[in-house]
């Protein structure tokens, strides 16, 4: 589903991602690992399309990230990207308008469960309820992949068993999801395969109950362990 | 195009409302004034509105331009580039938002203006003598007859220049986001070549126009004329394509 090959993303005098390369495959969900400045957030935005990569080749379905591949991918930021006259109602319009795969139905329903209100505006809404605004308006997509960045930063830990619920539901329908998380302990149940990022390269990847019977460790421990080094 | 349209304007809208309140307030203070015979009244909502349809227009262009750099620097920008259209359409789009925000606004304040002008004429009985002094104006003015093709010869090429300059702004900012990104100075050299872009433009239409449109003081539509115009559809067509293509290839937000 994706392929990255030696990909490279250089900004003003700083390497977020060096030499990646890494296979996403249909139907699984994915933990992105690593701790901040590893590279999570660059390589998810170039597979969103967002950031162009400087070095290396990143495809697709086998065709370059583009219009195409932004059809079908659902992309959730770590940080607030709506626009400040804007309501749960609007983000949920702005999404109908210009994503054919979302469902206004199915965003309505995951916005009661998030406990939002429709009329409420997005810049106004605590983080925890921000980051439920964008988790509903990115799983209202029926996209083929998702890509959430953080999804349970500020969420607070009754509200992260609905988060992690909703997506496995979505994982359920076959969808390819990549979640990057600190809360490595909260994912490890639901993935099935697992990326640890360093200094922007994959230090380790693989199906997640191999890495575990391999490692003799849990994610969590291989975690601790990759980290504080 | 047109979803992306829809968005520029909500995006903007704040403004427009803004001016269509001030102009509200305005037009009031005029009808009192005229219904009320308060000369300093009249006087000063006319002043004050001759203002704000030029400072209107001014701005209107100016928040374009502010708006796509917004696009690109804040996380914003996320709502567009996510978007499964293709930077083409994009820039497109704000182009044309800006093309029909200035239209739009220009018609709607000469509306305003003309009404008001027509009002005061019919308060004091003198439609006929207006209109003969406004055709009289512009006999005196050109020499000639006023003839539909100058006038809109003249409006074209105000709204095509003006274009060109949010079109090189757009593209001088895109430049500075992409290409020279990691480049310490890039605020600067982008407007140094915003500026250079606006001396090459201008350079080359005054070569393109070999004898002149203008002859003695009129204003002549002949073939210089047209290729003054195209010169600036050119550069237009230029920023439009290479601000695309940069998008395309080079964007990270």
């Amino acid at each position: 589903m994706v392929e990255a090959k030696m990909v490279g993303k250089r900004y003003l005098g700083k390497q977020a991602v060096k030499d990646l390369s890494l296979v996403l495959e249909d139907g699984k969900i994915y933990a992105l690992l690593g701790p901040n400045g590893s590279g999570k957030t660059t390589f998810m935005k170039m597979v969103a399309g967002l950031v162009k990569p400087t070095a290396g080749e990143l495809y697709y379905n086998n065709a370059k990230i583009g219009v195409g591949s932004k059809k079908e991918v659902a992309y959730m930021s770590t940080e607030p990207f709506f626009y400040s006259y804007m309501t749960v109602k609007h983000v949920g319009k702005y999404y109908d308008d210009f994503f054919e795969d979302f469902s206004m139905e199915r965003y309505e329903e995951l916005i009661a469960r998030m406990d939002l209100n429709m009329n409420d505006k997005a810049k106004e809404l605590s983080s925890g309820l921000a980051a439920k605004l964008k988790i509903a308006a990115t799983l209202a997509r029926d996209a083929k992949l998702y890509m959430l960045d953080e999804p349970l930063n500020g969420i607070d830990i009754i509200a992260r068993e609905s988060v992690i619920q909703t997506i496995v539901e979505v994982a359920g329908e076959g969808k390819t999801i990549v979640v990057s998380s600190h809360l490595v302990d909260e994912l490890e149940p639901i993935v099935d395969s697992v990326v640890f990022m360093k200094k922007g390269g994959v230090v380790i990847a693989g199906d997640a109950e191999e890495v575990r019977s391999e490692r003799g460790k849990s994610i969590v421990d291989l975690y601790k362990e990759v980290y504080a080094e | 195009m047109g979803r992306l349209i829809k968005y520029e304007f909500r995006k903007q809208l704040l403004s427009k409302l803004i001016v269509g309140l001030i102009v509200l307030v305005l037009e009031v203070v005029f009808a009192l004034g005229l219904f009320l015979e308060k000369e300093y009244w009249l006087g000063l909502a006319m002043g004050l509105l001759i203002f704000v349809a030029f400072a209107s227009l001014f701005y209107f262009s100016f928040e374009s331009i502010i708006t796509y750099s917004n696009d690109l620097r804040t996380k914003h920008s996320y709502m567009l580039f996510l978007t499964p259209c293709n930077m083409f359409e994009i820039v497109g789009a704000k182009l044309l938002t800006t093309v029909i925000q200035i239209f739009l606004t220009g018609c709607v304040m000469a509306a305003i203006a003309i009404g008001d002008v027509f009002m005061i004429c019919a308060k004091f009985g003198a439609v006929d003598e207006l209109l003969r002094a406004i055709k009289e104006f512009f006999q005196l003015f050109t020499g000639v007859e006023v003839r539909l093709t100058e006038v809109i010869y003249v409006l074209l090429m105000l709204l095509i220049t003006w274009l060109v300059f949010v079109a090189m702004a757009i593209f001088a900012i895109t430049l500075s986001t992409t290409l020279l990104s990691n480049w310490k100075f890039k605020g600067v050299v982008s407007v140094a070549i915003y500026f250079a872009l606006d001396w090459v433009v201008a350079k080359i239409a005054s070569l393109v126009v070999s004898t002149g449109f203008l002859q003695g003081e009129y204003l002549v539509v002949n073939t210089d004329a047209w290729a003054y115009i195209g010169v600036y559809v050119a550069a237009l067509g230029l920023c439009y394509v290479g601000t695309a293509l940069l998008l395309d290839k080079k964007v990270s937000v």
